[in-house]
């Protein structure tokens, strides 16, 4: 992963961005969450990430299956976003570590919603129960809304 | 046993535009793919509209395998849901087209952003399973404010239908959609179609200095109303003006906001009359959602009830409610009135009073009023000074009178205008006026 790709992606992690992830099953039916805590590893292009479980039980089968995923983020304030493709090389249980992630980056999510005008009730959609996943990155694109969009970075 | 799927009617808060919702899809390589919206809409209880402002990963992926995912979010309960179904075709016309078209276009207007959010499609695709997200129980929304809104539009309507002249008929409405649904915020303009002009003649619940205000058609989000005649919602304005910035290159120009200056939900309803633009019924409020898609039904049939009884005023005439003379107001000193000939503008003792042809007809009754002591004036002799720009047909003399008599109201100058009879006005002074024309 590219540095300045790679920086933008923490900033936006760090900011407390909606995240969206997608899979999809071997006949191609996409499923979707939500997920939070992401932790981006420049150097060998993995993203540590937590994925709300409570949301769609086919996240993980589809993961087992054939690690496909998309990992939208957006700056709920800006809306400047990006995507990260690349599948997924390891899916366990959360760490007490990942759980404070969880709790810090859903805690910054929320504020920043709320800043916005929505009600803090908000933080109902992260969901009760998770799982790690650590994600080979192989493409990271630009998902501002705008001309660019889809391209890659 | 599978869940049966949820209705769509049934969750129409969720295509509010409150929370974003997001799309996902898979490409022919199996890579999958999630893209945030900024605009989904019920079209019926099979289909859903999504536009395409930028041809888009989501779009190509959509033409190959027609699948996709939505995630919608309900902003009162928070609710997730997840709707399954395919794509099946992109409208670039037609009612519906129009319909998502012009809320996009009136806050691009508003953000000065007209041209970079231009809509080139939408894509309408069919639901086939809608089912909610998570295994918690569901949430209960909080009671609307209003859960009868038939019967409290009937008591609108009656005491619409009771309104004496244009003066009352807009107070009723304003003050009847805050005490009968809660909207405290509310405007009437008018429309003057030879100046392709909307004028303020009733403002409800914000500071003074509304009433008298003009915007052009086109002009930010109320302009587009007008110049297209269809309803601009707008649920959540900031998170529009931040999708707007986000766009590269993005440049806003933004225009103030007509009504209350950090209002996050807006409503401009034309009102319309056998094809004629009337005016334009506006409602703001601060808050994000404040006007659900019930809401907008209630407005648009408001608006037109009153685009009706003007119309029904214009045409049959009004005679005044009986009622006690107006206090006299009262300055003990000389008052100086400076009329502007270029713009109309009229200035009291050195306050901006009021513009264009209100500001005329004024600087008019009081030259007559200098020069031979009258104070009673009549319609038909406003009509035909020609000095005054009064256009030919449809003039909105009767809206005119009442935009400077609010204003002389709001502004306490000494100066006031009142009806006494059917097309009859009172200049009321309260000292002597000395006035001074400007060119």
């Amino acid at each position: 992963m590219e540095g300045a790709t790679a920086a933008r992606l923490e900033e936006l992690f760090a900011d407390g961005s909606a995240v969206m992830v997608v899979t999809r099953d071997d006949d191609h039916n996409p499923h979707v969450t939500r997920g939070w805590g992401g932790v981006v590893d420049a150097e060998n292009g993995r993203l540590d990430l937590c994925l709300t479980t409570s949301d769609d039980l086919m996240v993980v089968p589809d993961l087992e299956a054939n690690g496909a995923i998309a990992v939208t983020v957006a700056h709920t304030a800006t809306y400047r976003a990006m995507q990260v493709t690349g599948t997924v090389e390891w899916i366990g249980e959360i760490t007490e570590d990942d759980r404070a992630r969880i709790a810090r980056h859903v805690e910054q999510f929320t504020a920043q919603v709320v800043r916005a005008g929505l009600p803090p009730t908000i933080a109902r959609i992260a969901g009760e129960r998770f799982v790690a996943v650590r994600i080979a990155v192989q493409q990271c694109f630009e998902q501002t809304p705008g001309p660019k969009a889809g391209s890659a970075l | 046993m599978t869940e049966p799927s949820i209705p769509l009617a049934s969750i129409e808060r969720a295509f509010e535009g409150v929370i974003p919702a997001s799309i996902s899809t898979c490409a022919p390589d199996g890579t999958p793919n999630v893209s945030y919206l900024s605009v989904v809409r019920r079209v019926d209880d099979e289909r859903v509209a999504i536009t395409n402002q930028f041809f888009s990963k989501t779009t190509r992926n959509l033409r190959n395998d027609p699948r996709f995912l939505l995630r919608v979010v309900d902003p009162v309960t928070m609710e997730q849901y997840d709707l399954r179904g395919k794509y099946l075709h992109t409208e670039a016309s037609g009612p519906m087209f129009d319909s998502m078209r012009v809320q996009l276009d009136a806050v691009a207007a508003q953000t000065g952003m007209t041209g970079t959010f231009r809509l080139r499609g939408i894509d309408v695709l069919r639901v086939d399973r809608c089912t909610r997200v998570g295994d918690a129980p569901p949430a209960t929304a909080p009671a609307a404010s209003n859960e009868q809104p038939l019967a409290a539009l009937g008591i609108l309507v009656r005491r619409l239908a009771g309104s004496g002249d244009l003066a009352e008929a807009t107070r009723v409405v304003c003050e009847s959609l805050e005490d009968l649904f809660g909207f405290g915020h509310s405007m009437v303009l008018l429309a003057d179609e030879t100046t392709e002009r909307l004028f303020a003649v009733a403002a409800h619940g914000y500071a003074e200095g509304h009433v008298g205000a003009e915007i052009a058609f086109g002009e930010g989000l109320i302009g587009i109303a007008a110049q297209r005649r269809q309803m601009v919602r707008v649920t959540a304005l900031a998170r529009s003006r931040r999708m707007a910035s986000a766009v590269e290159g993005a440049d806003l120009q933004e225009l103030p906001l007509r009504g209350l200056p950090d209002a996050q939900s807006l409503i401009a309803a034309p009102m319309l009359l056998q094809g004629r633009l009337v005016g334009v019924l506006y409602l703001d409020a601060a808050e994000v959602g404040a006007f659900d898609a019930r809401a907008a039904e209630v407005v648009e049939v408001v608006a037109g009830h009153l685009a009706v009884t003007i119309a029904l005023l214009e045409a049959g005439g009004s005679d005044p409610a009986r009622r006690e003379p107006a206090p006299r107001p009262s300055k003990a000193t000389t008052l100086k009135a400076v009329l502007h000939d270029e713009d109309g503008s009229l200035f009291v003792d050195g306050d901006y009073i009021i513009r264009g042809i209100p500001g005329r007809i004024l600087g008019r009754m009081l030259t007559e009023h200098i020069a031979s002591g009258r104070t009673t004036f009549t319609n038909k002799e406003l009509r035909l000074d020609r000095s005054i720009g009064l256009p030919i047909g449809n003039d909105n003399l009767e809206a005119r009178l009442l935009v400077l008599r609010r204003r002389l109201e709001e502004k306490a100058c000494g100066i006031a205008v009142e009806r006494v009879g059917r097309g009859r006005i009172e200049l009321v002074l309260g000292g002597p006026v000395e006035l001074l024309a400007q060119s």
